[in-house]
């Protein structure tokens, strides 16, 4: 039958067309991984170690002779030493989760039992809107409100106060640096997981919340004691999945880090310089390096990143996804 | 030792829904109230208005007095009502992250009892007024959902009994256990009236006669009769008691 033969023939075109899509994210992953990797090889070779050891990042001599030094080709006195980077980026994503974690764990508890009906929509709404911001507007605001105000009051006024902890005095300066980036990635990951740990304290049965309430203990006490510890393996999850999106993050950063090169922070209020920020940042001059070494060794620092990124991410899927399993509590018939 | 309550006008919502209607009821210190009716009649919420524990459900409320030795419960915060009324669950809920003596250890520690010694003391307390220590006292450290149903709903109603209530209320406590556990209970709830004054809502009317000194049947968010059990089981004044207890609803 003619209907039959041409159905068969969709059915052979769909299931190809099916197999070549689902095929795709495995594909994209593994190639974007051997381009990073082989394009680092050479960056590997010349460095060494002292690629995340050494502090000095210069191109070297662009329009001199090239040298060659361990069996690769770079242009004279070029160094790549992305330990400033490494820093920044750790650094700033540390900020951002100390002042994210909370922030987002006490929404969340706002959100998961406190409000309901209307207003729980519409706060979760907003909260996952501010995930919709692009991180473009994240950064101009930070340059032209945020910076600021770190530079003039609150650098200011943490160096005044606690000016005697190690990392928190010195001058404040521009404001664009440590600190702001820092409290720009903890707005950003904010929205990601509070609504994850959202999520996950709404499959907390209510009847054990209801047991903790029973025995005279206040809100806080339940949240602490027995809804966290329930969903903990979550938790770390979720704070994975936003340190993952900090460490990751290029644009908001590169316009409020202050641009740091070859110098490590002092002190929290320093410039810095993120690994994401620096290859969005030094991709243009490395093109003009004729022996290509400034491009392999941006391609390193991606490489590096891409491996602290999905390590976090990786961990961060299987810690969620072990709770989501457990959370039907076993021994309990509920 | 318990104390009596003395509930007057007690009426509460869900939301727009009324499911209490002015309640006016005296619950005697050291006895045994059974608290019976047909689904949805509000005996739930009356025990769960008695600690406070209505108002937590989102657009829950609750109106009326009800009056304590320590004063009027309406009128004080919810934590410190809870410590003077405990209660246990329809189903049992052991801090499912805590091991046996954790989840009895974690209120007494938060209202300040730090002393080792003085923790362990008053676990075993706890356990062994429970009828629990013996079958617990060698997996103490073991997780609190290791232990079967009924051992599970003993060990919440020492956990109850540790922050030394002065009334225990139980929401169909036996519901979601077998025939031999709900027997232990309710031996439990007969050595514990003594020294508590116990409320203990039931779908089993057997289960009422067996436990309970006094019965309050509700019907509709109204309380219809309340008197001995064995006056209301026996020759129950309403018709409507009459009813439900011979089978013909509910």
């Amino acid at each position: 039958m003619s209907r039959g033969r041409a159905s068969r023939w969709v059915d052979i075109g769909f299931r190809g067309t099916a197999a070549v899509c689902s095929a795709m994210p495995l594909v994209l992953l593994a190639a974007i991984l051997a381009v990073v990797v082989a394009g680092s090889l050479p960056s590997i070779r010349y460095m060494g170690w002292q690629f995340i050891t050494g502090i000095t990042w210069n191109l070297g001599n662009l329009y001199g002779a090239i040298s060659v030094h361990g069996g690769v080709r770079a242009p004279a006195g070029a160094s790549y030493g992305a330990l400033v980077f490494l820093v920044g980026t750790l650094a700033s994503s540390a900020i951002a989760l100390v002042i994210a974690v909370p922030v987002s764990v006490l929404t969340a508890a706002v959100l998961a039992y406190q409000v309901r009906g209307p207003l729980q929509s519409l706060l979760s709404l907003l909260v996952e809107l501010l995930a919709g911001i692009p991180s473009v507007v994240f950064g101009l605001w930070g340059i032209l409100v945020l910076a600021p105000w770190v530079g003039r009051q609150l650098g200011p006024g943490i160096a005044h106060v606690l000016g005697w902890v190690p990392f928190l005095g010195g001058a404040a300066g521009t404001g664009l640096g440590l600190l702001s980036s820092g409290l720009v990635l903890a707005l950003m990951i904010i929205p990601i997981i509070t609504a994850a740990v959202r999520d996950l304290l709404m499959q907390v049965p209510r009847l054990y919340r209801e047991g903790g309430f029973g025995l005279g203990l206040t809100s806080w006490e339940v949240l602490r004691h027995v809804c966290l510890p329930i969903v903990r393996e979550g938790l770390i999850g979720a704070v994975a999945l936003g340190w993952g999106r900090a460490m990751g993050e290029t644009m908001a950063v590169l316009m409020v880090g202050g641009s740091a090169l070859n110098q490590l922070p002092e002190n929290l209020y320093s410039p810095i310089s993120t690994m994401a920020a620096v290859i969005a940042n030094q991709l243009d001059s490395a093109l003009t390096d004729a022996s290509h070494m400034a491009v392999h060794a941006l391609a390193e620092l991606a490489a590096l990143l891409l491996v602290l990124t999905v390590a976090t991410n990786l961990v961060a899927r299987l810690l969620v996804n072990r709770v989501g399993r457990s959370t039907t509590v076993p021994g309990v018939r509920v | 030792m318990g104390k009596s309550i003395s509930v007057a006008g007690l009426s509460a919502w869900y939301g727009d829904q009324q499911t209490l209607q002015s309640i006016d009821i005296e619950l005697k210190a050291n006895t045994a109230t059974a608290v019976i009716g047909p689904s949805g009649c509000g005996k739930s919420t009356f025990v769960r208005c008695l600690n406070r524990l209505h108002e937590t459900v989102p657009g829950a409320r609750m109106e009326g007095r009800i009056e304590l030795e320590e004063g009027d419960l309406c009128r004080m915060h919810p934590v410190d009502v809870r410590r003077i009324v405990g209660m246990v669950f329809q189903k049992p809920n052991p801090f499912p992250t805590l091991s046996v003596f954790d989840n009895i250890a974690l209120a007494l520690r938060l209202s300040g009892v730090r002393r080792r010694s003085e923790l362990a003391e008053r676990v075993e307390r706890s356990l062994r007024m429970a009828a629990l220590w013996d079958e617990v006292k060698d997996r103490l450290r073991h997780p609190a959902t290791a232990l079967s149903g009924g051992q599970q709903q003993r060990l919440c109603i020492a956990r109850a009994l540790a922050v030394e209530p002065e009334v225990l209320l139980m929401d169909e406590p036996a519901s979601a256990l077998d025939p031999v556990s709900t027997l232990r209970i309710e031996e439990l709830i007969r050595e514990l009236k003594s020294r508590y004054t116990i409320v203990i809502v039931t779908h089993n009317l057997q289960q009422a006669i067996r436990v309970a000194d006094r019965t309050a049947f509700f019907l509709n968010g109204e309380l219809i009769e309340f008197g001995d059990t064995s006056e209301v089981f026996e020759h129950p004044r309403d018709r409507r008691t009459e009813d439900y207890i011979s089978g013909r609803f509910g």
